[in-house]
């Protein structure tokens, strides 16, 4: 038995609908006696009574849960502000040694003033040093930060003791601009130097050697960039 | 006889006997709300019994809080009740969708025709219609029992809802459109 479709336009099926939904609800009667079951209201309350606790389990779920967030927040400020001060703090120590960053102006056709101390640096380095020719004079308190600054920035650079007897003179090296500049002050840094870096500047060391590097003095002028070099060994 | 407003004030000083007048007054309309997207008598009562113990938990907030009135209030949270369930029954199906015979069709079809039925082509004309509405989504069952049964107004469904008159109009056109696609499909 095959079914046979009807050819049927919108109309005709809100019709249908429209008889389908009105056939297939309850009548008032039918209504009125589920609504009027007994036990209704009795379950109404046993309901209420069963959803009061769960209420207030969730009331007390929501403050432990508020509590924790409070916490949460409360602690995470409390990092932010400790960062914050910590970053302040640190930015204010390079700000206060950048600016008090200062070594004695060395007079022209003077030789340099000796420096008590000088950073000794395992390696050649060209770096430029951070350096404010016409910063302040410093105490002995910012003296030790800039020292303690320095060994911060490098952790390759170790204390040594500078030799003010040293015999050798510093060797200008031409082809580092103004010459002049060095007067405004600078810095002097003792490095191992590769000997073939020395050669090729001019120096007369040997170049076949137990050693690779030779120590040699650094005068690094205010814009970072080496002025003269100074053999130690 | 006590109104509404005077019923609440009762209930809300903790006068359960209220409640009970509350809930004899306006079960039916409850109930009748319930009709409109369930048939088993069961699952009427559940809603209605759902419907009145959250009005009960609710009815501080009705106080001074709400335009609508004590019916309009009940009938929103029936509804809502009821498309919670539905939702809760989508999510493990219980429901099997039967298909119709032919034989079906043609008295559906029959019974579509004639106007006058008696007690038992109503019975069965019920059941067929049922049987083919369980095709229809509940709630499109349920929005189109108000418009064409109940019939409803746009704004009084939405007022029912808690729907904007767009939204009831745009579902309504959506579940013209289903139920004129399952007509097609079974008659």
């Amino acid at each position: 038995m095959t079914m046979q479709k009807r050819k049927i336009d919108d109309q005709e099926l809100d019709a249908i609908g429209k008889h389908l939904l009105a056939a297939s609800r309850l009548t008032e009667a039918e209504i009125d006696r589920i609504a009027s079951a007994s036990g209704t209201f009795e379950g109404v309350l046993g309901r209420i009574r069963s959803a009061e606790p769960a209420s207030d389990r969730l009331r007390g779920l929501r403050g432990f849960v508020l509590a924790h967030r409070m916490i949460a927040g409360t602690s995470l400020a409390a990092v932010l502000c400790i960062s914050a001060f910590a970053l302040f703090l640190q930015q204010d120590r390079t700000a206060h040694v950048s600016t008090d960053i200062h070594t004695p102006a060395a007079k022209p056709g003077e030789a340099r003033p000796s420096t008590p101390q000088v950073d000794y640096v395992k390696g050649f380095t060209s770096g430029r040093a951070d350096l404010r020719p016409d910063a302040p004079a410093e105490s002995p308190t910012t003296q030790f930060a800039i020292q303690r600054e320095n060994r911060r920035q490098q952790p390759r650079v170790e204390q040594a003791s500078y030799s003010p007897n040293n015999e050798n003179h510093f060797v200008a090296v031409t082809y580092t601009g103004d010459g002049g500049e060095s007067a405004r002050g600078g810095r002097v840094v003792r490095l191992d130097v590769p000997r073939s870096t020395l050669f090729a500047m001019g120096f007369d060391v040997s170049l076949e050697n137990d050693s690779p590097t030779v120590k040699a003095d650094l005068l690094i002028g205010p814009d970072g960039v080496t002025r003269a070099v100074r053999l130690v060994e | 006889m006590r109104t509404d407003s005077q019923l609440i004030e009762l209930v809300l000083d903790g006068d359960e006997n209220a409640f009970e007048q509350i809930f004899d007054r306006h079960k039916r309309f409850v109930a009748r709300t319930a009709a409109r997207y369930f048939q088993r008598p069961e699952q009427i009562e559940e809603i209605i019994q759902i419907a009145f113990a959250k009005a009960f938990v609710e009815l501080p907030k009705f106080r001074g809080e709400h335009e609508l009135s004590l019916p309009s209030w009940l009938g929103r949270i029936a509804a809502n009740a009821c498309l919670d369930t539905l939702r809760s029954q989508k999510r493990k199906p219980e429901d099997l969708q039967c298909e119709l015979t032919v034989g079906e069709t043609d008295t559906i079809l029959d019974l579509t025709a004639s106007t006058a039925v008696n007690s038992e082509e109503s019975l069965i004309s019920r059941d067929l219609s049922q049987k083919l509405l369980a095709h229809l989504p509940e709630d499109d069952r349920a929005l189109l029992q108000m418009l064409y049964v109940d019939e409803m107004s746009v704004a009084q469904i939405g007022d029912l809802l808690g729907w904007s008159v767009s939204k009831v109009k745009i579902r309504a056109w959506r579940a013209r459109h289903s139920l004129r696609k399952v007509l097609k499909k079974y008659v």
